[in-house]
C-alpha cells in the first residue's frame, strides 16, 4: 500500500532537484553587475515613493470578499450552462435557486453599506 | 424532480427561514416579531420532519441518507436550536447583537447539524461540519465590543480550521486506503483488510478522523478551546455549542465508527477508552476549581463528553442506544442550566457562581430548576440524567468493561461537589443585595462587559460607552418570559425521561441500528 506513494516521493524529489540546480547553475553562468537603479523596485516605471510596507485599508477585504462570491459564481455558471441543454429543466431551476441564493447575499451586502467607499 | 427533493425539506424549510429572517432584518428598522421569526424556522423543519419519516432511504447518490438514526438527531438538532432562539430572545436585547445575523446563523449552523446527521457519506458530513463550524465561529464573536468575545471565535476558529484540516487529511487516507468516501463501502473495504493492526496508513487514518471529531465534542486532548470558548462566547451561543455542536459531532462520530469503521473495532476501541477516562477525569477535576459559572460548563461539558463516548467504546447496540438516550437528556438538562444562568446574569449583571447567592430565596422557582437540572447533570434520580447513565452503565457492565463502568461513577461522585458548590451558594448563603445597576434597567447594560473586562480598564470608560452605543435599541420590557418557558420544557422533558424512559428508550434503540 505504501509503495503506492513512491511515485508521489519520486515527483516531489524531482520537482525539488530540478528547482535547486537550475538557481545553482543560472547562479555559476549568469554575469553579476548591481547598481542602484537595477535594485530598486519595478512600479510601471515612476520613481518608488516610501516604504512597501504599508497597511491596506481594511475595506479592501471587504470587496475582495464579496468579489470572492462572484467569482465562485461565475465559475459555477460556466460548467452549469456547459451542461444545461443535456441536464434539462432541473437543471435551470436549481441553478435560478443558486443565483437566487447568491442575490440574497448581494442585497444583504448593499444594505450592510460593504459596497459604499468609507 | 419535485420528489427527491422532498427528503431534504427540513433542512430547505431552515434555509428558507434563515433567508426570510436576513431580509426581513434588512428590510424594517424596528423589526418586530424577528425573535418570532425565526423561532418558525426549526418549528417548519420539526413538521417537515414529519413528512420526510414517511420516506426512508438513500437519495441522490447516497449522499442523504434517510433512516431512523439521523430521524433522531435531526429532531434533536431542531429541538435544540428552537431553544436556543428562545434564550436568544431576552439576551440579544440586552447585548450590542446583530439580532438578524445572530439568528440567521444560528439556522445556518441547525441546517449544518442536520446534514451531519443525515448522510453516511464522508464528504457530505465534512460539509456539514464546515457549514456548522464556520457559523459558530462568527456566532462565538457575534459581541463586538468584548474582548472575551473576540478572543474566543479566534482561538475557536484557528483551533477548529486546524482540526477540520485533520479530519480532511484523515478522510483523504481513508480514501487512498478503500476507494470511497461512503462509509457501507469503506465497511467492506476494511473487512477484506488482512493487517488491520499493522496498517500504518490505517492507523493514522483512523487516528485522524477521530482526531477531527474529538475536537467538537471536545475530548481531552483537544479540548484546550472548550473553557475558554465557552466563557467568551454569548451564553446561548455557549448552550449550543454544548447540545447542537456536540450532538451533531457525536452524530457523525457514531455513523462514522459504526458504519465504517467497525473493521477496525479492534484499532479504535482502547485508543477511545483511555480518551473517556482521561476526559471525564480531567473535565470533572478541572471544574472542582471554577469561580465562573460559564467555564464551570465548560469543563462539566467535557467530562459529559467522557461519559457519553463510553457508549461507543462498549460498541454494543445497547450501549449506542444508551448513548443516544443521554444525549437526548443532555439536550433538556444543559439548555436548562444555561437558561437558569442567562436568568441570572440578567438580574446581578454577573455570571460567577457567587451571583447565584441567595436565589433561591429570590426566585425559587429557577433555584429549584437550576438543581434539579444539576441533579441530572450528575445522575441522581427521577431525571433523565439518571436514566441515560444507569443505561450507559448497564451496557458497559453487560460487555465486561465493568472498570469502565466504575471509573464513570466515580466521577459522577467528583461532579457532585462542584454542582453542589452552586446549589450551596443558592441556599446556604446569605441573600445578596441586588446589584446597584440592576434596579435602574437598560442603562447599567453597559456595565457588564467593562466590569467583565481586565480590571485595568478606567472606570471612564464605563461612562463614555453609552454614547457609543446610542444605536442600540433599549430593552422596552423584561423580556424574561421565554426563558421561563425554556426552563419549564426542559425541566418537564427532563423529569419525563427520567420518570417514563420506556417509550423514549424503544425509540433510540431502533435509531442506534443505524438501519
Amino acid at each position: 500500500m505504501l509503495a503506492a506513494y513512491t511515485d508521489v516521493v519520486t515527483f516531489l524529489l524531482v520537482a525539488v532537484l530540478f528547482i535547486a540546480a537550475s538557481l545553482f547553475l543560472g547562479g555559476l553562468l549568469r554575469p553579476h553587475h548591481p547598481y542602484p537603479e537595477k535594485l530598486s523596485p519595478y512600479e510601471c516605471g515612476k520613481a518608488p515613493i516610501g516604504s512597501g510596507q504599508v497597511r491596506f485599508k481594511v475595506r479592501y477585504y471587504i470587496f475582495a470578499l464579496v468579489f470572492l462570491v462572484f467569482d465562485v459564481e461565475a465559475l459555477f455558471l460556466y460548467a452549469w450552462a456547459v451542461i444545461l441543454r443535456q441536464a434539462g429543466w432541473p437543471a435551470l431551476w436549481e441553478g435560478i435557486a443558486f443565483v437566487a441564493l447568491l442575490f440574497v447575499g448581494l442585497i444583504y451586502a448593499w444594505r450592510k453599506k460593504v459596497l459604499k467607499w468609507v | 424532480m419535485a420528489t427527491s427533493l422532498l427528503p431534504l425539506l427540513p433542512q430547505l424549510l431552515l434555509v428558507l427561514f434563515a433567508l426570510a429572517v436576513l431580509l426581513y432584518d434588512l428590510g424594517n428598522e424596528d423589526r418586530p416579531g424577528l425573535g418570532s421569526l425565526a423561532m418558525l424556522g426549526p418549528l417548519a423543519a420539526l413538521l417537515g420532519l414529519g413528512i420526510v419519516a414517511g420516506h426512508p432511504g438513500e437519495y441522490w447518490g447516497r449522499m442523504l441518507k434517510v433512516d431512523s438514526f439521523s430521524l433522531f438527531f435531526q429532531l434533536l438538532t431542531y429541538a435544540g436550536t428552537f431553544l436556543v432562539i428562545l434564550l436568544s430572545r431576552d439576551y440579544v436585547e440586552r447585548q450590542p447583537i446583530h439580532r438578524g445575523e445572530f439568528y440567521t446563523l444560528i439556522l445556518l449552523a441547525g441546517v449544518g447539524m442536520s446534514v451531519m446527521a443525515s448522510s453516511a457519506e464522508l464528504l457530505m458530513i465534512y460539509v456539514g461540519l464546515e457549514l456548522m463550524s464556520l457559523s459558530s465561529y462568527a456566532l462565538v464573536g457575534m459581541i463586538k465590543r468584548q474582548d472575551q468575545s473576540i478572543e474566543a471565535a479566534l482561538k475557536y476558529y484557528l483551533m477548529g480550521a486546524v482540526t477540520s484540516a485533520i479530519l480532511l487529511f484523515g478522510i483523504s487516507l481513508l480514501f487512498g486506503i478503500t476507494g470511497t468516501t461512503y462509509l457501507p463501502d469503506i465497511a467492506s473495504a476494511l473487512a477484506l483488510t488482512k493487517d488491520i493492526q499493522g496498517n500504518l496508513l490505517l492507523i493514522a487514518a483512523v487516528v485522524f478522523v477521530l482526531a477531527g471529531f474529538g475536537f467538537k465534542v471536545s475530548l481531552v486532548p483537544l479540548h484546550m478551546w472548550t473553557p475558554d470558548v465557552y466563557q467568551g462566547a454569548p451564553t446561548p451561543i455557549t448552550a449550543f455549542l454544548a447540545v447542537g455542536s456536540k450532538a451533531a459531532a457525536f452524530a457523525g462520530f457514531i455513523r462514522l465508527l459504526a458504519t465504517g469503521l467497525p473493521a477496525a473495532v479492534s484499532l479504535w476501541q482502547p485508543l477511545l477508552a483511555l480518551v473517556a477516562v482521561v476526559t471525564m477525569t480531567y473535565g470533572n477535576m478541572t471544574a472542582l476549581a471554577q469561580t465562573n459559572m460559564k467555564r464551570m460548563m465548560g469543563y462539566s461539558s467535557i467530562a459529559q463528553a467522557g461519559y457519553i463516548l463510553t457508549g461507543l467504546v462498549v460498541f454494543t447496540p445497547d450501549s449506542l442506544a444508551a448513548t443516544l438516550y443521554y444525549l437526548l437528556a443532555y439536550l433538556f438538562m444543559n439548555i436548562g442550566v444555561f437558561a437558569c444562568l442567562i436568568w441570572v446574569a440578567n438580574q446581578q449583571e454577573s455570571e460567577e457562581i457567587a451571583a447565584f447567592r441567595g436565589l433561591g430565596q429570590r426566585a425559587p422557582f429557577y433555584a429549584v430548576s437550576l438543581a434539579i437540572f444539576f441533579l441530572s447533570l450528575v445522575g441522581i434520580p427521577p431525571t433523565g440524567g439518571f436514566m441515560g447513565k444507569f443505561y450507559l452503565f448497564f451496557a458497559a457492565v453487560q460487555s465486561h468493561y465493568v472498570w469502565l463502568a466504575v471509573v464513570m461513577v466515580i466521577n459522577s461522585v467528583i461532579s457532585l461537589a462542584y454542582y453542589y458548590g452552586v446549589v450551596r451558594q443558592m441556599w446556604l448563603e446569605p441573600c445578596l443585595p441586588a446589584a446597584p445597576g440592576a434596579a435602574a434597567g437598560g442603562t447599567s447594560r453597559w456595565s457588564m462587559p467593562a466590569a467583565r473586562a481586565s480590571t485595568s480598564t478606567p472606570p471612564a470608560a464605563a461612562s463614555s460607552t453609552p454614547e457609543k452605543a446610542q444605536s442600540w435599541p433599549e430593552p422596552t420590557k423584561p423580556a424574561s418570559l421565554a426563558l421561563g418557558v425554556a426552563v419549564v420544557i426542559s425541566l418537564l422533558l427532563v423529569l419525563l425521561l427520567g420518570l417514563y424512559p420506556q417509550p423514549f428508550f424503544e425509540w433510540v434503540g431502533k435509531a442506534a441500528l443505524l438501519g
